[in-house]
């Protein structure tokens, strides 16, 4: 049996690729008489090889680039803990964050087999907000009130906005309105002229006397995560009330 | 460590990005950057001399060629870091780069550069001082 691949060119001036099988039929004398064949278009199946070698590559990738990000939290996440326990709550903090931006991004299938790879942000914020919601509070009770219009986003700004929000997350429960009761957040967002604008406010939090005297390390780490891929912006104001975060960022950095 | 050296950080990771610029900082060293795309690395350059830089492959914006060239051709110390390993004509034109496969950590990155930095200035006793002005 002669098998082979390769390309033939069709009649529309396109290549593509066969299989190609063939079988030497012999007479009496043990001579090939004739050759049985078949040629099999599998240019989908080679296509789809492809694809595949592609997507393996990029996982590849992304799973070396995910241990160095982690090997990135982990010494930097010690340079501010005090003991292992609060290292240890610091990177899975930090971790879960980078999980919750993974889970709203992997591809899945829709109802309409599309597949979807983009989140909103009213979704993500509630997805790293979720220690702080209480589903049994509503209205002036609950502690964290979301107001915007819908934002699709996706790809790596996804993780970016997660680590911003975690951060911000973090601080309110060390220092803000998350580390009491009565605290309230309320995080609003608009959109004009293709920017995104928004605003994370703390009310009822512990009275806030003056802005830190250093940039705390989760603020430097918000600022890296806004100011590159995502081409925007993150003002801190301390108000005596409670902290004002605004962050701002053209809506075209938001998907890939 | 790095006596102050000037040193470019290109990584659009911040978890990576601030790992490596504070611990460029403790080795003693001044951090450039960290810049997360080609074209925040080219505007830098134009505006401050580098001694060394530590080097992502895959920014935001685009692959680093256009940056190790520049820098490459004024004989800057560079680390190259890739989760992929280099685009091929990258690694064709320059075949002397120095190459590291994430993860790595980034104080053992540091030492290499400082190693770098003073072989070099070993190799190259003359030029003391402004090594690698862009001006």
């Amino acid at each position: 049996m002669w098998e082979d691949t390769f390309p033939l060119r069709g009649k529309d001036g396109v290549y593509r690729w066969f299989l190609s099988k063939a079988e030497p039929m012999r007479n009496e004398a043990g001579r090939i008489v004739r050759w049985f064949g078949t040629n099999t278009n599998i240019d989908q199946q080679k296509r789809d090889e492809q694809q595949r070698t592609l997507l393996l590559r990029e996982l590849d990738h992304r799973v070396k680039n995910l241990f160095a990000i982690v090997g990135g939290m982990i010494t930097l996440s010690a340079r501010s803990a005090a003991t292992p326990q609060e290292l240890a709550k610091a990177v899975q903090g930090r971790l879960g964050a980078l999980a919750s931006s993974h889970r709203l991004i992997s591809p899945r299938e829709s109802a309409n087999r599309e597949v979807n790879h983009g989140t909103t942000l009213a979704e993500l914020v509630r997805s790293i907000l979720a220690p702080f919601f209480d589903p049994a509070k509503s209205g002036a009770d609950t502690r964290v009130v979301i107001d915007g219009p819908q934002v699709p986003i996706g790809g790596d700004a996804v993780t970016n906005l997660a680590l911003i929000l975690h951060e911000l997350a973090t601080n309110a429960a060390k220092y803000g309105a998350f580390s009491v009761a009565s605290g309230q957040v309320r995080i609003s967002w608009t959109v004009k002229k293709g920017r995104l604008a928004l605003v994370w406010e703390e009310r009822g939090g512990p009275k806030v006397a003056a802005a830190p005297k250093s940039e705390g390390f989760g603020s430097l780490l918000a600022r890296r995560s806004i100011g590159g891929r995502l081409e925007g912006e993150l003002a801190f104001d301390w108000k005596p009330k409670g902290l004002i975060v605004h962050l701002s960022a053209p809506t075209e950095r938001l998907t890939p | 460590m790095l006596n102050q050296a000037s040193v470019l950080v290109a990584e659009d990771e911040p978890f990576i990005a601030l790992d490596l610029a504070l611990a460029i900082e403790d080795a003693g060293g001044e951090v450039v950057g960290p810049v997360a795309s080609v074209r925040e690395a080219l505007v830098l350059l134009e505006k401050r001399p580098v001694m060394a830089a530590i080097l992502d492959v895959d920014l935001c914006d685009q692959d680093i060629s256009p940056v190790v060239e520049i820098l490459a051709g004024l004989g800057i110390q560079i680390i190259v870091q890739t989760g992929l390993g280099l685009p091929p004509d990258l690694a064709a034109r320059f075949p002397d780069l120095v190459v590291r496969v994430k993860p790595s950590v980034a104080a053992d990155l540091i030492a290499q550069l400082a190693a770098l930095i003073s072989d070099h200035q070993a190799a190259a006793p003359a030029a003391d001082g402004d090594l690698g002005g862009l001006a």
